[in-house]
Parts: C-alpha cells; sequence; structure tokens
C-alpha cells in the first residue's frame, strides 16, 4: 500500500434543550504521532469559547483537555482537525514500554471473559494445528479472522455499556463489541492488546479497533474489517478498553434533554 | 465497673438521642439500625497495648512504603516478591492513580486494622482496610456518654483517654494540607456512617461537605459556602469510595463526587484522604504478602502474626486446601464487609463440589485461612452476662509521625453461633480500654 495525507475533521456537537450550568468536562480527542502516523495542522476547538481548559496526560499516554462552565449555556462542541501523513508500509504504531505493558495484560473491566468467550478460545487454539508456531501478532491476526467470520456487524443491539461477554453472548455488535471480545481472547492467550479510538477514511462516525503487542512493537488491528491497521486509519487514544477511550466525559446541572450531533470526515489530500 | 454495666440502657438511650445508627442495605431498601453499645469494655493491658503498637505501626509503614512503590517503580514486582498478575488484576489496583504522588508522599492516612485473639493469647492481624475505614467515632462518644453516665469507673481505673482522637485526626489533615481549609466529604445522609461524618466534622473543626458543595477552577478546588463565597481546600477527607469520587476520571454517572478532583489531585494541590488506589494494599490477595513486604520494605520480621493464609494461585497451596478444604475458611477477595466468608465445613457435599470447580476454574478470586478460634468476651443480655465472639478494629494515623490510636473499635457478633462481626451484618460495639498502668 502507497502512503497517504489523510485530511480529517471531527465535529461533535451535544444541543440541551435548555441552559444547563456547572458543566464539567474531561475530552481525549488529540491524534498524536505514531510510527505510522504524524501528525500536522492540528486544530482543536471545544466550546462555547468561555469553558475554561486545563490539559494533563492520562497514564495511557493520551492528552486531556478538562474544565467546567458555571455559567449557563445551550450547547457544547468538539472539533478536531488536521492532517494525518500515514506511512503505507510501516504498520508499527509504537515501541513497547515495558513499564506500561502490565496495564494490558490482564482482563479490564469491559474484557473479562466468561464461559462463553473462554469456550471460544479454547475452540480456536484447538482448531488451528499451527497455532502455537505464530508470533503473537499472527495469533492476534487468526483470531481477528475467526471472529470476523462468527461476529456480526448489528447495531442497536449493544449500547456502550455492554462488556465482551454479553455481546458475544448475543453474537452481534459495532466496532466497540468486536475489539472487547479481540482484547479478551489476545490477553487469554498471553497477548498484551489494547483498545484504540480513531477515525477511518470517509465519512460517519468515529471507529474502535485494538492493538497488540508483537516482537517489541504494538500493531493495529481492525476487527471489524479484518484488516490490518494502515495509512487509512487515524489513531486518537488508546487503553485497556472503552471505558480508558471515552472522547467526551461530562456530568452538568440542568433538567435538560441532550441532541448529540457528531460527524466524522477523513479524505485523501491527492 | 458494676456502676458502668448499670448504665447500659442509659448509654444506649443516648447513643439513640444523639443520633449514633448504623445504615445498611438490604434488597436496595435502606434501613436505619441503632448500633448496639455492650458496655463491658475490653480491656488491654499496657504492655499488651506497647506490643500491638509496635506491630501497627510497622505494618501500616510497610503498607504506605508498599502503596507508594507500586504506584511508581515497583520493584516489589520487578524483584519477584509479589506476582505481577496480583498487581493488575486486582480491582483495587487504579491505573488512574500511576506516578501521582500524595502530598507529603502518604498513602494511608487512615488505616483501621482488625485483629483478633486467639484462646492462646495470640493476635493475629484479619484484614487491612486502607480505603475508608468507619468505626472511630462509636467508642470515641460511647467513652465520652459513659464517662458521663459513670464517672467513677473512669477514677477506679486508669484508662488512656481516647477522646484525643479528632485532633489526631486534625493533626493529619493538617500536615497534608496543600493550602486551605479542611473539609470532610461525605455522600450524605443516606450512608452507611453518616453519623461518623457528621461528628469527625465538627469535631475537628471541618466543613462538612457533599461533592456538589466543591468544584474544580483552574488547578485548585474551592468550597461553596452558604453565602456564595468560595474558599480553596486543602485537604478533602473523603468518605467516599475511589469509583464515586471523580466522574471525569473513574464512573462518569457518579453524582457525588468531584469532575476534575483528580486533576487537582494530580497536580499537587489537594491532599486527598485517604489517598485513591489504596484498594490494591487492602485486597485479600495482597494480605497474604503483607509479612513479606516488612521484610522487603523495612528489612525487619513482622511483629504481628497473619492468620495462616493459603493462595490456590500457587499450586502447593491449592493442593493443601483441596486436602484440608473442611477445616479452612474461604474468602473471595473481591468481597468486603463478611460477605463473601464462607466456611468449608459448611458446604452440602453437592455444593461442595460446585465451590472447588470454581476455585479451581478461578484461583487467585479467593484465599483459605485456618480457622482461628478466638476468644470471647462477655456481653450483657439483660442481667447476665454471655460470652461472644468479637473482634477489634485498631485504628492508626499517618502524618508527620505514624500513631496507633490508644483505644478501638471492638464488634461483636451478637449470635452466640457467629463468628462474623461486622456492623454491616447486624453486630454490635464494646469501647476498647488501653489501660495507662
Amino acid at each position: 500500500m502507497k502512503s497517504k495525507t489523510l485530511e480529517f475533521k471531527y465535529q461533535m456537537e451535544i444541543v440541551f434543550s435548555e441552559p444547563i450550568i456547572q458543566h464539567s468536562y474531561a475530552v481525549k480527542c488529540e491524534p498524536k504521532d505514531t510510527m505510522r502516523q504524524k501528525i500536522s495542522d492540528l486544530i482543536i476547538r471545544i466550546g462555547p469559547s468561555e469553558a475554561k481548559l486545563g490539559e494533563t496526560d492520562d497514564i495511557f499516554g493520551n492528552h486531556i483537555y478538562y474544565g467546567n462552565m458555571t455559567e449557563p449555556h445551550e450547547n457544547f462542541y468538539i472539533e478536531v482537525s488536521g492532517l494525518a501523513r500515514n506511512s503505507g508500509t510501516d504498520r508499527r504504531e509504537e515501541k513497547l514500554n515495558d513499564r506500561a505493558l502490565g496495564f494490558y495484560k490482564y482482563a479490564s473491566k469491559h474484557t473479562v471473559p466468561g464461559a462463553g468467550i473462554k469456550g471460544y478460545y479454547q475452540k480456536l487454539i484447538e482448531r488451528n494445528k499451527s497455532y502455537h508456531t505464530l508470533n503473537d501478532l499472527s495469533k492476534g491476526e487468526y483470531f481477528m479472522g475467526e471472529l470476523y467470520k462468527d461476529f456480526a456487524y448489528v447495531s442497536g443491539v449493544t449500547d456502550i455499556k455492554t462488556n465482551a461477554e454479553e455481546a458475544f453472548q448475543l453474537g452481534q455488535g459495532v466496532c466497540q463489541d468486536y475489539a472487547h471480545i479481540m482484547i479478551s481472547l489476545c490477553r487469554l492467550a498471553g497477548i498484551p492488546a489494547r483498545y484504540v479510538v480513531g477515525f477511518m477514511i470517509g465519512e460517519g462516525y468515529s471507529h474502535a479497533w485494538i492493538e497488540v503487542a508483537s516482537e517489541g512493537y504494538w500493531y493495529g488491528l481492525d476487527p471489524t474489517n479484518n484488516l490490518y491497521i494502515d495509512a487509512n486509519y487515524i489513531k486518537v487514544s488508546c487503553g485497556r478498553d472503552y471505558a480508558d477511550c471515552i472522547i467526551d466525559k461530562g456530568s452538568f446541572l440542568g433538567n435538560a434533554r441532550q441532541q448529540q450531533n457528531i460527524s466524522v470526515k477523513v479524505a485523501e489530500v491527492l | 465497673m458494676e456502676q458502668l454495666y448499670k448504665q447500659s440502657e442509659v448509654v444506649n438511650d443516648l447513643l439513640a438521642r444523639y443520633g449514633v445508627k448504623f445504615g445498611i442495605y438490604k434488597n436496595g431498601n435502606f434501613k436505619e439500625q441503632l448500633f448496639p453499645f455492650d458496655a463491658i469494655p475490653r480491656v488491654i493491658t499496657k504492655e499488651e497495648f506497647n506490643y500491638l503498637e509496635r506491630g501497627l505501626s510497622q505494618r501500616v509503614r510497610a503498607l504506605n512504603c508498599f502503596l507508594k512503590d507500586i504506584y511508581a517503580e515497583k520493584k516489589i514486582v520487578k524483584d519477584g516478591v509479589l506476582p505481577e498478575e496480583f498487581l493488575y488484576a486486582s480491582s483495587g489496583y487504579l491505573a488512574e492513580c500511576e506516578s501521582i504522588m500524595p502530598p507529603k508522599g502518604i498513602y494511608s492516612h487512615i488505616s483501621g486494622i482488625d485483629l483478633v485473639q486467639s484462646k492462646d493469647g495470640t493476635w493475629y492481624v484479619l484484614e487491612d482496610n486502607l480505603r475508608v475505614p468507619s468505626g472511630a467515632s462509636y467508642p470515641m462518644i460511647a467513652r465520652e456518654l459513659c464517662r458521663r453516665s459513670s464517672p467513677g469507673t473512669f477514677m477506679e481505673n486508669k484508662v488512656c483517654d481516647n477522646r484525643n482522637y479528632a485532633s489526631l485526626l486534625k493533626q493529619v489533615m493538617d500536615y497534608s494540607n496543600t493550602g486551605g481549609i479542611n473539609v470532610i466529604m461525605t455522600p450524605g445522609r443516606y450512608n452507611a456512617a453518616y453519623f461518623e461524618h457528621s461528628y469527625l466534622a465538627e469535631k475537628t473543626g471541618s466543613v462538612l461537605v457533599c461533592g456538589s458543595d466543591l468544584f474544580v477552577e483552574g488547578d485548585h478546588l474551592y468550597y461553596r459556602d452558604y453565602t456564595g463565597k468560595k474558599i480553596q481546600v486543602g485537604a478533602v477527607y473523603r468518605r467516599i469510595s475511589d469509583e464515586y469520587l471523580d466522574p471525569m476520571t473513574f464512573k462518569e454517572e457518579s453524582v457525588i463526587g468531584v469532575p476534575n478532583i483528580m486533576k487537582v489531585y494530580k497536580k499537587g494541590n489537594v491532599a486527598l484522604i485517604n489517598a485513591p488506589g489504596n484498594g490494591i494494599a487492602d485486597d485479600k490477595g495482597i494480605y497474604y504478602f503483607v509479612p513479606k513486604m516488612i521484610q522487603y520494605y523495612l528489612g525487619e520480621e513482622s511483629v504481628l502474626n497473619n492468620a495462616s493464609t493459603y493462595l490456590p494461585f500457587y499450586q502447593k497451596d491449592m493442593e493443601y486446601v483441596l486436602e484440608n478444604f473442611d477445616k479452612l475458611v474461604i474468602k473471595d477477595v473481591a468481597e468486603a464487609g463478611g460477605y463473601g466468608v464462607v466456611f468449608g465445613s459448611s458446604f452440602t457435599k453437592e455444593k461442595k463440589e460446585d465451590f472447588i470447580e470454581l476455585l479451581k476454574r478461578e484461583p487467585r478470586r479467593f484465599i483459605a485461612q485456618e480457622v482461628i478460634d478466638f476468644i470471647d468476651i462477655d456481653i450483657m443480655e439483660g442481667d447476665q452476662q454471655v460470652p461472644r465472639k468479637a473482634d477489634l478494629r485498631a485504628f492508626v494515623l499517618t502524618g508527620e509521625d505514624t500513631y496507633v490510636w490508644k483505644s478501638g473499635l471492638t464488634r461483636f457478633s451478637r449470635n452466640p453461633d457467629s463468628f462474623i462481626v461486622n456492623s454491616s451484618q447486624g453486630g454490635g460495639f464494646k469501647d476498647t480500654w488501653v489501660l495507662s498502668q
């Protein structure tokens, strides 16, 4: 695959049905350079403009913007835009950091395997005669291919709180569920795995996939599409599971209904 | 003493009037009940207390070293003393607390260490509680009321005054305070220990607040008082659990926390008492390693004994547990408050087989311990003195120094056949006297 320059724009707006106050938020929306992607021309706008900003980093390497708006306001928005120059040949995202590896080896809240996933894992490793000769990335690729066949993409049957085992039992779900089940399988196999939020070329919503640790580096796999992460993807954040990568966390006072609109546009710059 | 026993009813009436209650949730319903007080104190001699004091202070110093290490370098894991899995797979470990150095480097400011004394006189530590241990207020107020209703008793007996708890607590808060007022943060009046929150706030001169009274602005934490004035907060003795503390860091749906308080804490601009993430050190699975920690961090032998504990995680221990199943007590490491504790002998044959299956499937989830036949202490039942099982929660406070409070909460089981003394399971309490000579 050839290298690509992608122009991206993420827009999220929440419109409240009546003014709210005491609105606190923490936003993880900043894509960073990896070995595969180089970010430039980055513009992040969080508003309304009176939002008081503070910045910090979490332990998973994500940058956080946080603040609170005490005065009444009726909307909240995040806009992230920029360019990503993505390698078409280097699939490595990042060198492994031994210190942080422990986070990704053991089941996290959303990825605890139950009887279903454990049984499935057993079946998978028994089915593939050469399984034990594979390196960790190839094992991940193997799990991805099988899961892609056995799990169906259906939106609306799961929600953000659905964990890996629940989704597995349903046999259906969305990118978040694919990623959680994949993580659960990899960790059962002793392969450190982490959850990634990002964008994919085209128009739509944000996407989720995973990374596995193999031979000293993190590599991305997209089980929803049965693809290696390549020049068509922009990584935004990562963590143990969904809960570490929520783009916008917020709380406010007010008896308002919320209408959230999200749009993601990623196009190749030719 | 006789005079004091006769006052039992009077003291209980006073406790009820002061609202010394304990709330419990059963099947989703909140019920507030009195915490029954028994006037016969547990008496600890001066020599015995000196021994306990040495052991408790040593234990808490080691646990503080452990917490400091585990959220930074993790030397204890690298050196192979603690298996990595016990750290990362524990629900008490919070990655969100990695690399945060709390003010003055203190993690466990208030530690509640649960002990029992076996019939041969040996003390055993059963549990370390380093998150938000409750209970100190009960012997405090009981002592106050006993002194009032039976002053003669305290003239005849040389008992160390325990009413200094509030000033010790205040010293701890002041020492860690980063600039601003001290507050005690409660989830609200429907919390099991609300009496304690309000009592300690009053006695330490702290402001009793709910999460919604506090807010983050810039890099600091503020309290808004009833006039609307904003006042900087330097220390929060928070009586809510970690997961509800900050909806922007932990459970987003929490409405009793303070959004972004963790960011202020991370910048070193407020002390959280106790530090978030302490749950890793009082995990029942980690308990097994505490004597090893004392050796590892302090280079000392543990003064106090752990109950003999087996980790089915280790093959050798698993074999022992399976062979001796009927004489052991099995504890689920994820549970607290006396829940998830079962005696091997109490299983029917079928249930036992099911349980052993579970144990083999999830060995890290359980620990097994030898049953300690701990001493009975008399309680009054009507006019009669009858023996009941009792434990002791000792309170260890860490500020500039580590100090063991010369008292403690003695809890007893009201049921003559039960070993479980937790107040959430209907137990009662006694004052704990430490003799001064």
